[in-house]
């Protein structure tokens, strides 16, 4: 019977054993560094716009990949693999609507927008 | 930092008088009445029977999913009922404001109806249809069936479950209040922006509407994640994903959708407020702000909603047709591959719904080719259900009449969705009623199917049928009122009648708004057969109790439990063998299998949590709707001390001993050799 409440205490979930606080604080601040840079980069106008905008990008990614892994540990272990499985998904989902949502909006503002105004 | 307001607004009261309470309208009057009278009875009723306490106990502190899918249920019905009224008043207003000469009662120039009610009609009915009314019938009966087709003992997450269904309740409320307290919005079930906004719906409306659709939404973003851990989670051994059901599987992908598009209608609704509470412009053409951004992020969500109630809709068709064809179902994978890819494609269609913003022929042919392709495993689907009453000896009960129904549906509203989805036409039809037509069609399929599921499952989950005599009869009413409305409105769809008229400005257009009319009437009397087929029902149980095989020739783990299933589900876990197991074990004499030995069962406990927190979103919701911002943030304190207690709450399962459990069983044996067909159940026909 106490073997049957065992899963009732949280502690015990595998995903809770996987936590640590050496990846926390690694985490925290490899993230809030990369954001101070971001930050920095655009209020000083240090590129182009262009240039800059593929430079935070690029940071914004890495944050992520940084925070699934440091923070909340997702990897392929039996634990988390399905964690994992559902971030992975979502992947393909964001890039569609994010490029289908700037395809539409560019050929919109190109047909409709006063030349040079547009986007 | 708050935008300013027009009108008065006070610390204690926001923005709440009683000049807001609508006491000169005697149509929202009569409803106020109606609604006290039916109140009253209720509690009268149940404190004359003594039955708080029994309320309390088994219903509104329960977990067991199976009684809060029946509370979902039984609040889609009740908010279907509510939609159908707001249907009623629009069909009669169109019908008597038709042409210059059209008389006017009640205030109005024409009809009975003046424009501002009436639009408050319009988005109430499609709001409440959609969000309160199909999704929480569809949302209960996944709730009720999966776990028992998976065989698990409940939800993955029992306690987030009773959340769900209290929050969606309170969203009900809240729209209900908006009846008697302040205005709904006018702006359409879809929100059209910038009507929306704060200069141009100064109102409460707007923020009903807003705060109701957030709120429900939560969740059924709450439900999703339960439905999808309890599949991949929660099977029982030997339920490997080839073995899993067809409306199983159409859960999983269908609840795929809402835990990955809800978020995007939480984003834009967000959006809307802070440009509503806030004075920014997301959505406003000043100072950068682009209305149809709006619109697009609607529609991210919009499109994906109409697959995420279809695609259930698609499994309790794939459940019905077999058990009532006698035969496994046709092309078990290929519907599985069907139910994924309908989901895939259902995010890169969006765009169908506003071909006319502008963006030019090459983003309009992407979408409009992309629509198309849904109806490539569409089309697998009708075909495997078409391949499996192919020669089969099909029985024509109440669910499969329903299914059937369901099946002649989609075949009208899939073309008319193809038509639409040709850019050329639909420049010509869009925003005209033939859309209208389209997607009560669509919708309708999913509500025949609804209903089929209802008659279905309604023996496993209560112990006795429907009344058949009465069930056909609604049925039939029902394709008759679905008829004469709908086929009169994609007429008049072609004639050019734009949507959401409060005022029809050609009387040539009369005779078939007369018919819509008739056809109205139609559905009133189905609805008649419905509270008659219930009543009969409840009244006769005693005569239909069923075994445990309700349709004798019925396939899937559910239906090896017993009829009511015990709360505990199944007395031991079952052993998997085979897709169909029960319909493999009928077929090997294992129907009537004992266990040899019975364990001590865990089961989740009864709790007042998820209706505090549910009461509680209620207050948040009137606290921002009104703008009482210590009622806002008191709630939202309330409703976090609430988690922090639950979460502190170790104790929140039991364990039923193995010999309860088998006094328990011995004794459902005992009931059940009073039924025929005893344990079992009815054996219709021999089973080859
Ligand atoms: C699966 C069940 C379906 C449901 C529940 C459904 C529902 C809807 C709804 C609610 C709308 C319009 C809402 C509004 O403007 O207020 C709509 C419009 C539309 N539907 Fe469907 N639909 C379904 C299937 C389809 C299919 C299979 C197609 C095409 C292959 C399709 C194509 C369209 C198009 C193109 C429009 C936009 C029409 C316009 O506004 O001009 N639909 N549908
Ligand atoms: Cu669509």
């Amino acid at each position: 019977m106490s073997d049957s409440h065992d899963h009732e205490n949280p502690v015990q979930h595998p995903e809770v054993q996987l936590a640590s606080r050496a990846g926390y604080v690694a985490g925290f601040i490899l993230t809030l560094g990369l954001m101070f840079t971001s930050l920095e980069l655009v209020t000083h106008h240090v590129w182009a716009p262009f240039k800059l905008m593929v430079a935070t990008s690029a940071a914004a990614l890495v944050a992520v990949i940084l925070q699934s892994y440091l923070l909340f540990r997702l990897d392929l272990s039996k634990a988390q693999r399905w964690n994992t499985f559902a971030l992975i998904i979502m992947i393909p989902l964001f890039v569609l609507i994010i490029a289908l949502t700037w395809w539409m909006f560019q050929s919109l503002g190109a047909r409709t927008m006063i030349h040079g105004m547009g986007m | 930092m708050l935008v300013h307001l027009q009108g008065p607004w006070s610390p204690l009261w926001g923005r709440l008088s009683l000049s807001e309470v609508p006491y000169h309208n005697m149509i929202v009057v009569g409803a106020f009445a109606f609604a006290i009278v039916l109140g009253a009875a209720i509690v009268g009723a149940v404190t004359y029977a003594g039955k708080w306490g029994y309320l309390w106990r088994e219903w509104l502190t329960t977990v067991d999913h199976k009684k809060i899918g029946v509370m979902y249920i039984l609040l889609g019905l009740v908010m279907l009922f509510r939609g159908f009224v707001d249907a009623l008043m629009m069909r009669t207003q169109q019908m008597m404001a038709a042409g210059p000469h059209a008389a006017g009662f009640l205030g109005a120039l024409h009809g009975y109806l003046p424009p501002s009610h009436f639009d408050q009609i319009y988005s109430a009915h499609g709001t409440i249809m959609i969000i309160l009314a199909v999704t929480p019938i569809l949302v209960g009966l996944m709730n009720i069936v999966v776990p028992l087709q998976v065989g698990a003992r409940d939800m993955a997450y029992p306690y987030l479950n009773a959340v769900g269904l209290w929050l969606t309740a309170m969203a009900a409320a809240l729209v209900m209040l908006s009846l008697f307290l302040g205005d709904f919005s006018h702006a359409g079930w879809v929100g059209l922006a910038p009507l929306t906004e704060l200069p141009y719906s100064p109102n409460v409306g707007v923020d009903y509407w807003m705060w109701a659709i957030q709120i429900s939404s939560v969740g059924t973003t709450l439900g999703s994640i339960n439905l999808i851990a309890t599949i991949v989670k929660m099977r029982a051994p030997g339920m490997t994903w080839g073995r899993l059901p067809i409306f199983t599987w159409t859960s999983l992908s269908t609840n795929i959708i809402a835990l990955s598009s809800f978020p995007v209608l939480a984003v834009a609704l967000f959006l809307l407020s802070f440009d509503r509470y806030l004075g920014t412009h997301f959505f406003t053409p000043g100072l950068g702000g682009d209305l149809m951004l709006y619109t697009n992020l609607f529609w991210i969500w919009g499109h994906p909603e109409v697959y995420f109630v279809v695609l259930p809709a698609f499994g309790i068709i794939s459940e019905i047709v077999p058990t009532f064809s006698e035969k496994p179902l046709f092309g078990y994978i290929t519907m599985v591959i069907a139910s994924m890819a309908i989901a895939g494609v259902s995010w890169s269609v969006w765009l169908h719904h506003f071909f006319t913003m502008g963006e030019g022929p090459a983003v309009s042919l992407y979408f409009s080719v992309a629509t198309m392709l849904v109806g490539i495993p569409t089309g697998v689907k009708v075909f495997n259900w078409a391949f499996t009453m192919y020669r089969a000896r099909i029985r024509y009960d109440v669910p499969m009449l329903w299914a059937i129904g369901a099946l002649a549906l989609l075949l009208t509203g899939g073309l008319t969705g193809m038509m639409l989805a040709i850019p050329a036409i639909n420049y010509t039809v869009h925003n005209s009623v033939f859309v209208v037509a389209h997607f009560h069609n669509m919708f309708l399929l999913i509500a025949f199917a609804a209903m089929g599921g209802i008659n279905y499952w309604w023996p496993k989950v209560f112990g006795y049928k429907l009344d058949e005599k009465t069930g056909r009869l609604v049925f039939w009413y029902w394709v008759a009122g679905t008829i004469v409305v709908f086929v009169p409105m994609y007429t008049l769809g072609f004639m050019g009648m734009t949507r959401r008229l409060d005022y029809v400005a050609h009387p040539s257009w009369l005779p078939l708004l007369q018919l819509e009319e008739a056809g109205i009437a139609l559905y009133c009397l189905a609805l008649y057969y419905q509270l008659k087929q219930i009543y009969v029902s409840i009244r006769d149980r005693a005569a239909n109790r069923v075994g445990a095989d309700a349709w004798g020739t019925s396939r899937s783990l559910e239906w090896m439990t017993l009829s009511p299933v015990p709360f505990y589900n199944f007395a031991v876990t079952p052993v998997v063998h085979a897709r169909d197991e029960w319909a493999w074990r009928r077929e090997h004499g294992y129907t009537n299998l004992r266990p040899s030995r019975y364990v001590d069962i865990h089961m989740p406990r009864n709790t007042a949590v998820p209706l505090v927190i549910g009461a509680l979103s209620f207050a948040l919701g009137f606290g921002l709707i009104w703008r009482i911002w210590w009622l806002t943030a008191l709630s939202l304190v309330g409703i976090v001390v609430a988690m922090i207690i639950r979460a502190g709450d170790t104790d929140t399962g039991y364990v039923i001993a193995a010999a309860d459990v088998e006094r328990m069983e011995k004794q459902a044996d005992l009931r059940a050799q009073t039924v025929p067909g005893g344990r079992t159940g009815q054996p219709i026909r021999a089973v080859p």
